[in-house]
């Protein structure tokens, strides 16, 4: 599971039968190079906290954008998230109110 | 089975049922892993006990459900084991070269000749 944070929704007028309404979030993994001791990691993160690189996860969930999230990754926790059915090896599995660095 | 540091601890009120309960814990890892997307840190669920600090073996993927006693926990990463000493022997590091990741060793380590 990695730590992300929530950038945006993805919508799409023509989807995957599997993927039928299902909300799908934009997110940006979090990098901990540069976070400072005692800092709490809390949805305000700042943009050099986050990875430059973006993923796509289904969210059953329903986290909100600007929120940070747990992201699983793996086609077994797709399976028991969402669907065996679903397109997705990402899911949201938590929305994480605040992580604590030591 | 990767080594990992233990640097931190995570708290969510919205979640997964199955992660009800369950303590969170931001991993550094101290020895080059593969995962499916590049990322310096992990979470894993702490059936175990380790505090912040601390040096843990960190399961990854099946066996991580396997560890937890269900396989139907929505995770892939786990603490397997806390970690007292490391006993690394020099010659079985040469070839093929083994190193920990940069500025992350084990906090108690011993090398071998």
């Amino acid at each position: 599971m990695i730590l992300a944070k929530v950038i945006g929704t993805v919508w799409g007028a023509k989807q995957s039968p599997t993927l039928q309404g299902r909300r799908i979030v934009c997110v940006r993994p979090v990098s901990l190079r540069g976070v400072k001791k005692g800092q709490r990691v809390k949805s305000d993160i700042e943009e050099r906290h986050l990875m430059h690189s973006s993923i796509l996860a289904v969210d059953p969930l329903g986290a909100d954008i600007g929120q940070l999230v747990l992201v699983s990754i793996g086609s077994r926790v797709r399976d028991l998230v969402t669907d065996p059915k679903v397109p997705t090896k990402h899911c949201v599995v938590a929305i994480v109110d605040e992580a604590i660095i030591e | 089975m990767i080594l990992a540091r233990v640097v931190g601890q995570v708290w969510a009120t919205k979640k997964n049922p199955w992660l009800q309960g369950q303590k969170l814990l931001v991993l550094r890892p101290l020895t080059w892993y593969n995962p499916e997307h590049h990322c310096d840190h992990i979470i894993a669920v702490d059936p175990v006990g380790a505090e912040v600090g601390q040096d843990v073996v960190c399961c990854l993927g099946l066996p991580t459900r396997w560890e937890l006693g269900d396989e139907r926990y929505p995770v892939e990463a786990s603490v397997a084991a806390i970690v007292d000493l490391v006993e690394v022997y020099k010659s079985a590091c040469e070839k093929p070269k083994f190193t920990f990741m940069k500025g992350h060793k084990p906090t108690k380590i011993v090398e071998r000749d």
